[in-house]
Order: C-alpha cells, then sequence, then structure tokens
C-alpha cells in the first residue's frame, strides 16, 4: 500500500511537474512573444520521440541526448521564430491580427509535427525500458528511470525560474510580460530578440520536458500542451507570480498526481482521449472556484 | 533641455494634439495642466517615444529624438512616470526598482542610486520584499516614482502623481516632488490638482482640447482671471 502510494506520488509530481512547466512556458509565450504557441505539447512529443529513437536505434544514452538536444532545440526554436513568426509580425498591421495569425500559424505547426512524427513514429505507443533497475529508498521500490525523469524536470525547472528570477534579462522578459508599454519606458527593448529569446527557450525547456517521457505517441503531446489555455487566460501571464502563488501550484502538483496514477485505477482502461479531455476540465476546477468565490 | 516644437500627434486618425510647443530648461519644474482628456498624457507619451507626432519635432539636449524608440529615449534620461503608476504587479518593489535602472548605464550605478532612492523613500527599503501589488495606494506611488529615479534621469515627467490619494499623501508627494529639483533633476509635471502645481512649479503650460492655450510663470497665471475660474474654482 505504501509503495504504490509513494509511486503514486511520484508519477503525479513528474506529471504535475511537466504541466506547471508547460504553464510557464505559456505565459510567457503568451507574455512576451504573443505566439500562442499551440504546439508546446508537440515539442514535448517530439522531444520524447528523438531520446527514443536515439536510444534503440543508436543506443545512445537518454541523458546525453537531453544534454546536446536542449541546444540544438534551441537553435531550431531561432530558425522557427526568425522565419514564420517574424514574417507573421512584419506583415501584420496590428498585435491583434498577429496574435490571431500566429495562432492560426501554431495549429499548422502542430499538424505537420504531428504528422510528421506519425510518418516517422507510426502511430502506436512507444515505450522503451532504460534504467529500469529498481532502487531502494527506505524500503519502497523505485524504478530509478522515474527518479531520474523527476530529477530532470526539477532540474530544468528550477534553472529556468531562476534565470527569470535572478538576471537582468530575466527580470525583463517577466516585465515585458506584464506589462510591455511600461517595460519599454524603462528601457528594454521588447521588439528585438526578446519574443524570439522566449520562444527559443520556451520550445527548448518543452523539448527537454519531453525527454525522459519514456512513453509516448504522435497524439500524446496535443493535450499536455492545449490543456493549459483556458487556465492561462483567465490568469495573468507573469510565469514569477504563478511560481508565488505556490497555492495553484500545489494544486496542480496534487491533481498531477490524481491524473496521473489514480485514474487508471479507477477508471480502468478508459479512452485514453476522454481522460486527456477529461484532465483540462478537472483542472479548471480550483480556478473555477476561485473566480466564484 | 527639452524643446518641443509645433507637433501634431494622432491615435490612428484622430488627432489628440494640435502644433504643440514647449520648453523645458535645465533644473527647471514646469508644470502642464488642463482638464480630463486635454491631452497631457499624449504629450507625454509624444516625447518618451512611446507615440511618434505626425509632424514637428522634440528635441533633447540638442538630439533629435521624435523617431526615437521609446527604449533609447530613456538613455539618453528621459524618465516617464505613467499615469496610474503601472507598476509590474507581480513582482517585488526591489524588482520593479532593478527594472528602472535597466538601461546599462544605470544597470552599472544600481546600487548606489537605489541608496539614493531609499533615502528619498525610506518605505521602500522597508518593503523591499513585498510584492508591489500589496502596497497601499500611496506605496504604490512612491514606488513608481522610485522606479522612474532609477534610471538616473536629467528629465522626469510626472503624469498625475496626486490622482487618488488622500490629500495628505498627496502633500508629501509634492514636497518630494520639490525636492528633486534641488538634485539637479529637470521636472515635467502633470496634475490636475492645479493649485498644488502652480505652487512648487517655476512655470506652466495649459492643454486645452489639444493645444496650448497659455503659458507662463506660475505665480502670473495663477492671478490669471482663466485660471482662477477654470481651474482654482475662485
Ligand atoms: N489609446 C488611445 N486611442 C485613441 N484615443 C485616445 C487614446 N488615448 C487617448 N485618446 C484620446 O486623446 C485625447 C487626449 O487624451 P489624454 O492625452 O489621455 O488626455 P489627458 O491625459 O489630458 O486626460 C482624448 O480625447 C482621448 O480620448
Ligand atoms: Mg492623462
Amino acid at each position: 500500500m505504501i509503495v504504490t502510494l509513494l509511486d503514486i506520488t511520484i508519477g503525479g509530481l513528474l506529471t504535475g511537474g511537466i504541466y506547471a512547466l508547460t504553464a510557464v512556458g505559456l505565459n510567457l509565450q503568451y507574455g512576451v512573444a504573443r505566439v500562442l504557441n499551440i504546439a508546446h505539447g508537440e515539442f514535448i512529443m517530439l522531444g520524447a520521440f528523438a531520446t527514443y529513437s536515439l536510444y534503440t536505434l543508436f543506443g545512445i544514452n537518454p541523458l546525453v541526448s537531453l544534454a546536446i538536444g536542449g541546444p540544438i532545440v534551441f537553435i531550431m526554436g531561432f530558425l522557427i521564430h526568425n522565419t514564420l513568426f517574424q514574417y507573421l509580425r512584419s506583415s501584420s498591421e496590428s498585435m491583434g491580427a498577429f496574435e490571431g495569425r500566429s495562432l492560426l500559424a501554431s495549429f499548422g505547426l502542430l499538424f505537420i509535427i504531428q504528422n510528421v512524427a506519425l510518418l516517422s513514429w507510426g502511430p502506436e505507443i512507444k515505450g522503451y525500458t532504460y534504467l529500469a533497475e529498481p532502487v531502494n529508498i527506505l524500503g519502497t521500490i523505485f524504478a530509478a528511470n522515474r527518479l531520474v525523469a523527476l530529477l530532470f524536470a526539477v532540474a530544468i525547472g528550477l534553472a529556468f525560474y531562476l534565470f527569470l528570477v535572478r538576471t537582468r534579462l530575466g527580470k525583463a522578459i517577466r516585465a515585458a510580460a506584464q506589462d510591455p508599454e511600461t517595460a519599454q519606458l524603462m528601457g528594454i527593448n521588447i521588439h528585438r530578440g526578446f519574443s524570439r529569446l522566449t520562444y527559443q527557450h520556451d520550445v527548448r525547456n518543452h523539448t527537454t520536458y519531453g525527454s525522459p517521457l519514456y512513453c509516448n505517441c504522435p497524439y500524446c503531446g496535443g493535450f499536455r500542451g492545449i490543456g493549459q489555455y483556458p487556465r492561462q487566460f483567465h490568469r495573468g501571464f507573469d510565469p514569477g507570480a504563478y511560481w508565488q502563488h505556490s497555492d495553484l501550484y500545489r494544486s496542480r502538483v496534487i491533481i498531477g498526481c490524481l491524473l496521473h496514477d489514480l485514474h487508471p485505477l479507477t477508471l480502468g482502461k478508459a479512452n485514453r482521449y476522454f481522460r486527456e479531455i477529461e484532465k483540462c476540465i478537472v483542472s479548471e476546477l480550483p480556478l473555477i472556484k476561485r473566480l466564484s468565490s | 533641455m527639452l524643446q518641443v516644437s509645433n507637433i501634431n500627434s494622432f491615435y490612428r486618425k484622430i488627432q489628440a494634439l494640435w502644433g504643440v510647443s514647449l520648453r523645458i530648461d535645465e533644473k527647471e519644474l514646469v508644470a502642464l495642466i488642463g482638464a480630463n482628456g486635454a491631452g497631457k498624457t499624449t504629450l507625454l507619451k509624444t516625447i518618451s517615444g512611446l507615440l511618434h507626432p505626425a509632424s514637428g519635432s522634440v528635441q533633447f539636449l540638442d538630439m533629435r529624438i521624435d523617431q526615437m524608440p521609446a527604449h533609447s529615449i530613456v538613455e539618453l534620461g528621459v524618465s516617464h512616470v505613467s499615469e496610474g503608476r503601472r507598476l509590474f504587479q507581480d513582482m517585488t518593489v526591489r524588482e520593479n526598482l532593478d527594472m528602472g535602472a535597466y538601461t546599462h548605464k544605470a544597470w552599472n550605478k544600481k546600487e548606489e542610486t537605489l541608496e539614493r532612492v531609499h533615502q528619498i523613500f525610506p518605505i521602500l527599503k522597508v518593503r523591499s520584499r513585498q510584492l508591489a501589488r500589496t502596497l497601499s495606494g500611496g506605496e504604490q506611488q512612491m514606488l513608481a516614482m522610485g522606479r522612474g529615479l532609477m534610471s538616473r534621469p536629467r528629465l522626469c515627467m510626472f503624469d498625475e502623481l496626486s490622482y487618488g490619494l488622500a490629500p495628505i499623501l498627496a502633500k508629501e508627494v509634492f514636497k518630494i516632488v520639490k525636492t528633486l529639483r534641488e538634485q539637479d533633476i529637470a521636472i515635467l509635471l502633470v496634475e490636475q490638482n492645479v493649485r498644488h502645481a502652480l505652487e512648487i512649479a517655476d512655470r506652466a503650460y495649459v492643454l486645452e482640447n489639444g493645444r496650448i492655450v497659455l503659458e507662463g510663470e506660475s505665480r502670473g497665471l495663477s492671478e490669471n482671471e482663466l485660471i482662477k475660474q477654470a481651474y482654482l474654482g475662485l
């Protein structure tokens, strides 16, 4: 019993942690770059598949792909932003028009990535065994890969958090997300490089979040990302605040726990998509409560 | 120091400023007064680069700045404290002040400037780690002013500092503005509280429907019949 509970907790922390990190990414994306990057979850999925292939085909250690993958995707984010979004920005007459178009473009990106993944990896759920040996902690047995994945998610999240909270650039990004006009009056150039930089960070982070996921399918990304949207529209768009509102963060982790492991226990083999949609709704609950009170 | 010449500013197709000219000399405290919707905020935005005039020019320290982006104008030494405070609500007091010193020049001297700002607004030191949104109205206004000073400006523009403040706090704020000019900072003060503004300003401009209708020494203006009737309620 205790084993199951601990396992549920750790699994939930992992899932909840990734949800929380995705939410931070959304805050930034929308707040600074004004790009409604629907394709968040797809980058998670892509990261998971890339790691999967590198491991199963070439025997490359997933932890190594994680380390080299980050910078590569960072550059990929640069290219996508410089071509696609930069073009849309310069051809849009207003910020509102740009938001609409970037949303559509993100949807396009989502379908492209999904279909490329579908063609390359097929529709089945893929998994691999890595670091599956049991680890004994306080008399409880865990698979080592779960612990490693958790550690990585926490480390990436923490590093990004410190970047946002401690550095001049990180603070400026948060300021620009909260109030772009005032940020300009502080001397922050919100037009050049800034939105691209957040986009790059965002894409890189999400791909890395995905890397330790040892179970994945081409459609798995969709709701991991999209599920975040309704909530972000109700809340402000500052990731710093996100971390400071620790009650929200905690509730999300708890929800992560519930969704990740209790759900299958109670519902049995429920339809995966149904579950995903339900995730969006269930995770809305605390927010709805807050709004109505 | 600042020379605004004959500017016309628009919000899309709607003209908000019509041939406005204004001058501020070194260390001068100039008040800009006018009814709601007269165009005061628009004029400040045009100076700080948030808005670019369709015609006319803005010169600061003999440089043309009217087509420069806002973030470059701060760097030259113009600080704009917006109407409604516009704090970064979800950042701490200290982080807000840090952002005020974002420009490279100011960032290098941040600690020194911070000490000065803390001297002027001791409460900001006490509240350092609190989120801006948790401050009282008066404290928020102090933070907005403090943040504006963190860039080490030569010219500071304040938009409706006293708005929404209790009379005692408003008085306090005006007192602080007065001490600033003693530190060699020129000030452009936008106010609805005309009496207070004219009390501390050297000169003043009156804006009506986007046009300057009166200008002169504050003392003279407070004797002016039109001002007495329209703004001082005498
Ligand atoms: N963002 C905007 N878009 C369109 N019109 C605006 C905008 N801001 C202000 N205006 C108009 O410009 C005029 C001057 O406004 P403003 O400069 O804010 O006046 P004041 O600061 O003196 O109260 C007003 O008629 C106002 O309705
Ligand atoms: Mg105004």
